[in-house]
């Protein structure tokens, strides 16, 4: 009986070790609750520049907030370089899930961005390959993969549940046909993005501090 | 059950010592680690933790690369496909005494 119980606390020490030192390597939720407030920031901008019919200043705002954002990214990423943190290989799929995701989103952002001042300036004949409406809703299911990715990889139901969310967004904002399609987008990404990412980043603090 | 499977004899030397499962159940968790990140999860002195790598290293279950990063020496481990099997057959073991 006394060999059983040894055995059995050496696999619950076991577990506890591999849990500790995956938690110490995982993301800490901070890049998601940053690129969650560039996106708002950007895509209030576009309902703004929408509704006041002045595209002016929109391609700036998006330039500045996307170069800030990228260059997070790209300092977070020495930082850890720097600190030689290991990695997983889930984490390492993780992340260039979201790399190549930020990639995809900020291309369509500004393609589409460019589109809307060019519909107002009547500068080149409309459609276009991709219609301009379409920005939130395609966004809303490329977030909807890698949610559900991250959410499998991690083996965490909550972050999977994320991605349907975002998937069912997608539906609803498809449909839409007005300007309100941005705050309901911000808003979806302060649900399903940016107060996740806060929640994550407390319990990474919360695991680094040894609680 | 018979009696006999709860032996303990019948588990690896090497990793039957709580530094040395630890440092293994690191390595098994991350890709590869660098002492400082070892010795952060398995909380023992660097002359201890010396001794135990050394062990490991020489059963031939974890290989060591050093190299320098921004002119600072830093040594890395990983677990070799030898170290992978023996922690497997190690954690079976256990999960067997237990009837798993």
């Amino acid at each position: 009986m006394e060999e059983k119980n040894k055995a059995e606390l050496e696999l619950e020490f076991i577990k506890n070790i591999i849990k500790d030192s995956r938690e110490k390597v995982e993301d800490s939720g901070l890049s998601s609750v940053i690129w969650g407030i560039i996106v708002v920031i950007g895509i209030m901008t576009n309902y703004f520049s929408g509704i006041n019919h002045n595209w002016n200043y929109t391609l700036y705002v998006w330039g500045f907030i996307l170069v800030s954002g990228w260059t997070y990214s790209y300092l977070s990423a020495r930082n850890v370089k720097k600190k030689n943190m290991p990695e997983t290989f889930g984490l390492k799929v993780q992340n260039a899930l979201w790399s190549a995701s930020g990639i995809t989103m900020t291309i369509i952002a500004l393609v589409c961005t460019i589109q809307y001042k060019r519909d107002i300036s009547d500068f080149i004949p409309y459609p276009y390959i991709i219609n301009s409406m379409a920005i939130t809703p395609v966004i809303s299911l490329i977030l909807g993969i890698s949610y559900y990715v991250t959410g499998s990889i991690n083996d965490c139901k909550f972050t999977t549940r994320l991605a349907y969310g975002w998937w069912i967004g997608g539906i609803v904002l498809f449909y839409m046909k007005s300007y309100n399609t941005f705050p309901i987008f911000a808003l979806m990404m302060i649900l399903f993005q940016i107060i996740p990412g806060i929640k994550y980043y407390r319990r990474s603090k919360l695991n680094s501090a040894g609680k | 059950m018979p009696e006999s499977e709860f032996d303990y004899k019948q588990l690896d030397d090497i990793i039957h010592s709580r530094i040395r499962l630890a440092i293994m159940s690191v390595l098994i968790s991350v890709e590869e680690a660098d002492f400082n990140f070892i010795k952060q999860n398995v909380k023992a002195t660097d002359g201890n933790l010396s001794v135990h790598i050394k062990k490991i290293e020489t059963a031939g279950y974890i290989s060591v690369e050093k190299l320098f990063v921004d002119r600072k020496p830093l040594t890395k481990y990983k677990l070799t496909k030898k170290g992978k099997e023996a922690f497997k057959k190690y954690v079976e073991r256990l999960e067997r005494m237990l009837g798993r």
